[in-house]
């Protein structure tokens, strides 16, 4: 078995998914893990498929897109082969959010998430949301994986640092609060 | 992976709400440091309070810290010094006044409760101690915060106590005489005073509690008043059956804001977590009002006609809401309506829409009672016993806590201005009826206990 992973973005519509899990289907594919999303009308999703040991990235990406042209639609394939050492923390973390709001401007992404390069804080999940279109407001919430080698208050003052240098608000805050404040604990 | 509006309701919650923790209240039992020698008493209860109490701050910011959520108070509970120091004559209780005042000061906490005592059915001697070093004791420190509880459903009122307690108000209003008589800010009276009260001044560890124990204080007057607003503005035929059930989903995240930063502090100091108390509680701030939350719903301001009934709509839905939020809920939980700590209500008194006997309509269907009130310097202590009678009473038939804490401004009168300072605040002084209590409350005694069926 090969195992390839596979991304797909471009304009979003009905049955984007369909013309690439059919595609897949017909290799022999198996789809193991998928994720999707759609960000202002663009379809963008990564998918972790095994493949008969015939069947490499190239026969994917060519098949994918087949499939995508053959009913007009205008997204771009990208497949390679999937490799098992990425990138793991070897020591325990806590997942922290981290928001960020205010003017947006090019480098808030680079300046804030350059702190977390530096500490070796991997970024989980990042979104950043325009509070409305007629603003220039703008909110950027990271999910990270905080280890717990890392002096707590020390980061807290260097993010706060960061932001304030560039007229930013911040937040840096244990996942749990979001958690007990909107959900009801799973039993 | 937590959605946007997860994020940002919370953010929001945090940063133009007033989302906060109230208190984080350390109860500490010194019945083990009983003894009829004061010295070894004094060493005892120092020794026991630094031992537990000393890195109660570091911890509550820390845990304050990692979730982004201000601890506002730290503050500490004992058992009731009337019985743990019943050996005890005034002056020595003075004495223990100030020692706990030093204790709280060490320890960096803003308020240390329990100097008190509970005479519902009875005084021992070391009760009137207590209550007799009030004046001297109020006044000689800044941190000690007291509670006598006169009544209980079970005992009835003690009348006699309720009229001693007119006295030493006043005699602790003209002890601070320089401070607008602020020594009454630290002293409540009681009927059905709960065992585990985190906020002040009725704070205190009763006898069945453990020998140290965490208890939170909630709040969120702010947070239910500004998703009060939004909930307006989304619905365009908003009822009251919304409007309940907007406090009540509030309530739940206000608690659990509570629990959670009280059990990861209990957690980190090695002893047991007791209870959430759900109560709105308010502060001077602007937009951290319970008093705005009645104009959210419709009037006009707090005082005016219909406010019983919002505060008992308010009082019960924050109660559903949090009792589902915390494993453990109690203390006062409800809506607290102090009047100088809040600038709204402040305002409806300064202006007259609400007034003392309002107050007390109100006190009927809200946890506490006649809360920081400013009253004319001049009030007789037996118009003064006449309120708390009044008070105790609907505590005592209603089986619920009620509380008077009112404050005689030594000089001034009716529409004068009384300054308490920070969270205490400030307040103009309203009008007490001039009628005459004493011939009533010299009479002395019991009013027995209330009969529990025939309920109407």
């Amino acid at each position: 078995m090969n195992h390839i992973v596979i991304s797909v973005i471009g304009h979003d519509c009905p049955g984007v998914v369909y013309a690439i899990s059919s595609a897949l289907s017909k290799e022999k594919c198996n789809i193991e893990e998928l994720s999707q999303t759609i960000l202002k009308g663009q379809f963008a999703s990564i998918f972790i498929v095994s493949a008969p040991e015939d069947v490499n990235e190239e026969d994917i990406q060519r098949v994918v897109s087949l499939s995508l042209e053959a009913r007009n639609m205008d997204l771009t394939v990208a497949a390679r082969t999937f490799e098992t050492d990425t990138f793991s923390c070897s020591e325990e973390t806590e997942p922290f959010v981290v928001t960020v709001n205010g003017s947006d401007r090019p480098e808030i992404i680079a300046m804030i998430s350059g702190v977390f390069a530096e500490q070796k804080v991997n970024i989980e999940n990042l979104k950043a949301i325009r509070v409305d279109e007629s603003s220039n407001e703008c909110v950027l919430v990271f999910e990270v994986a905080l280890p717990l080698s890392i002096n707590r208050n020390a980061f807290r003052q260097m993010l706060h640092a960061k932001a304030r240098s560039m007229g930013l608000a911040i937040s840096i805050q244990h996942e749990n609060i979001f958690e007990a404040i909107h959900r009801v604990p799973i039993v | 992976m937590l959605t946007e509006r997860e994020v940002l309701s919370t953010i929001n919650m945090l940063r133009n709400e007033h989302l906060d923790v109230r208190t984080v209240t350390l109860g500490i039992s010194l019945f083990d440091c009983a003894s009829h020698d004061f010295d070894v008493f004094s060493y005892k209860v120092r020794a026991k309070i630094a031992k537990y109490a000393a890195h109660l701050v570091e911890h509550c910011n820390e845990v304050g810290a990692r979730y982004g959520i201000p601890v506002v108070n730290k503050r500490i509970s004992i058992s009731p010094m009337a019985v743990v120091g019943a050996g005890f004559n005034a002056d020595q209780m003075v004495r223990a006044c100030q020692m706990l005042d030093e204790a709280a000061k060490e320890a960096g906490v803003d308020f240390l409760g329990g100097f008190g005592a509970l005479v519902e059915k009875g005084m021992t001697p070391g009760d009137r101690a207590l209550i007799d070093s009030l004046p001297e004791a109020l006044a000689t420190t800044d941190r000690v915060c007291s509670s006598i509880n006169v009544a209980s459903s079970k005992a009835g009122i003690n009348m006699d106590a309720v009229a001693l307690m007119g006295r030493q108000i006043r005699k602790v209003a003209d002890a601070t005489s320089d401070r607008d008589g602020i020594g009454c800010a630290k002293l409540v009276v009681f009927a059905n005073i709960p065992q585990d009260v985190p906020f002040m001044a009725g704070a205190y560890l009763g006898i069945g509690e453990p020998d140290v124990v965490i208890n939170v204080g909630v709040s969120g007057p702010g947070v239910v008043k500004k998703a009060i607003d939004r909930a307006k503005e989304t619905h365009e035929s908003l009822t009251l059956s919304d409007v309940a059930e907007v406090i009540k989903s509030t309530a739940y995240k206000v608690t659990r804001v509570g629990e959670l930063i009280g059990k990861e502090v209990a957690g980190r100091m090695h002893i047991p977590f007791g209870v959430a108390d759900l109560s709105l509680a308010p502060t001077p701030a602007v937009g951290d009002s319970v008093g705005e939350i009645f104009q959210s719903v419709g009037l006009s301001s707090i005082g005016a006609p219909g406010s019983t009934a919002v505060l008992a709509m308010l009082n019960d839905a924050v109660k559903k809401g949090g009792v589902f939020a915390s494993s453990h809920v109690g203390g006062l939980s409800g809506a607290f309506i102090p009047v100088s700590e809040d600038s709204s209500i402040e305002a409806a008194a300064n202006c007259g829409a609400l007034t003392m006997e309002k107050l007390e309509a109100m006190t009927s269907v809200c946890s506490v009672g006649l809360d920081m009130i400013a009253i004319p310097g001049d009030t007789p202590a037996t118009t003064i016993s006449g309120l708390i009678a009044d008070e105790m009473a609907i505590g005592m038939i209603n089986t619920k806590t009620t509380a008077v804490r009112v404050i005689p401004v030594p000089g001034k009168g009716v529409g004068e201005t009384a300054i308490f300072g920070g969270l205490l605040g400030q307040a103009k002084i309203i009008p007490v009826n001039t009628g005459d209590a004493s011939a009533f409350i010299n009479l002395g005694g019991r009013i027995p206990a209330p009969i529990h069926s025939l309920k109407n």
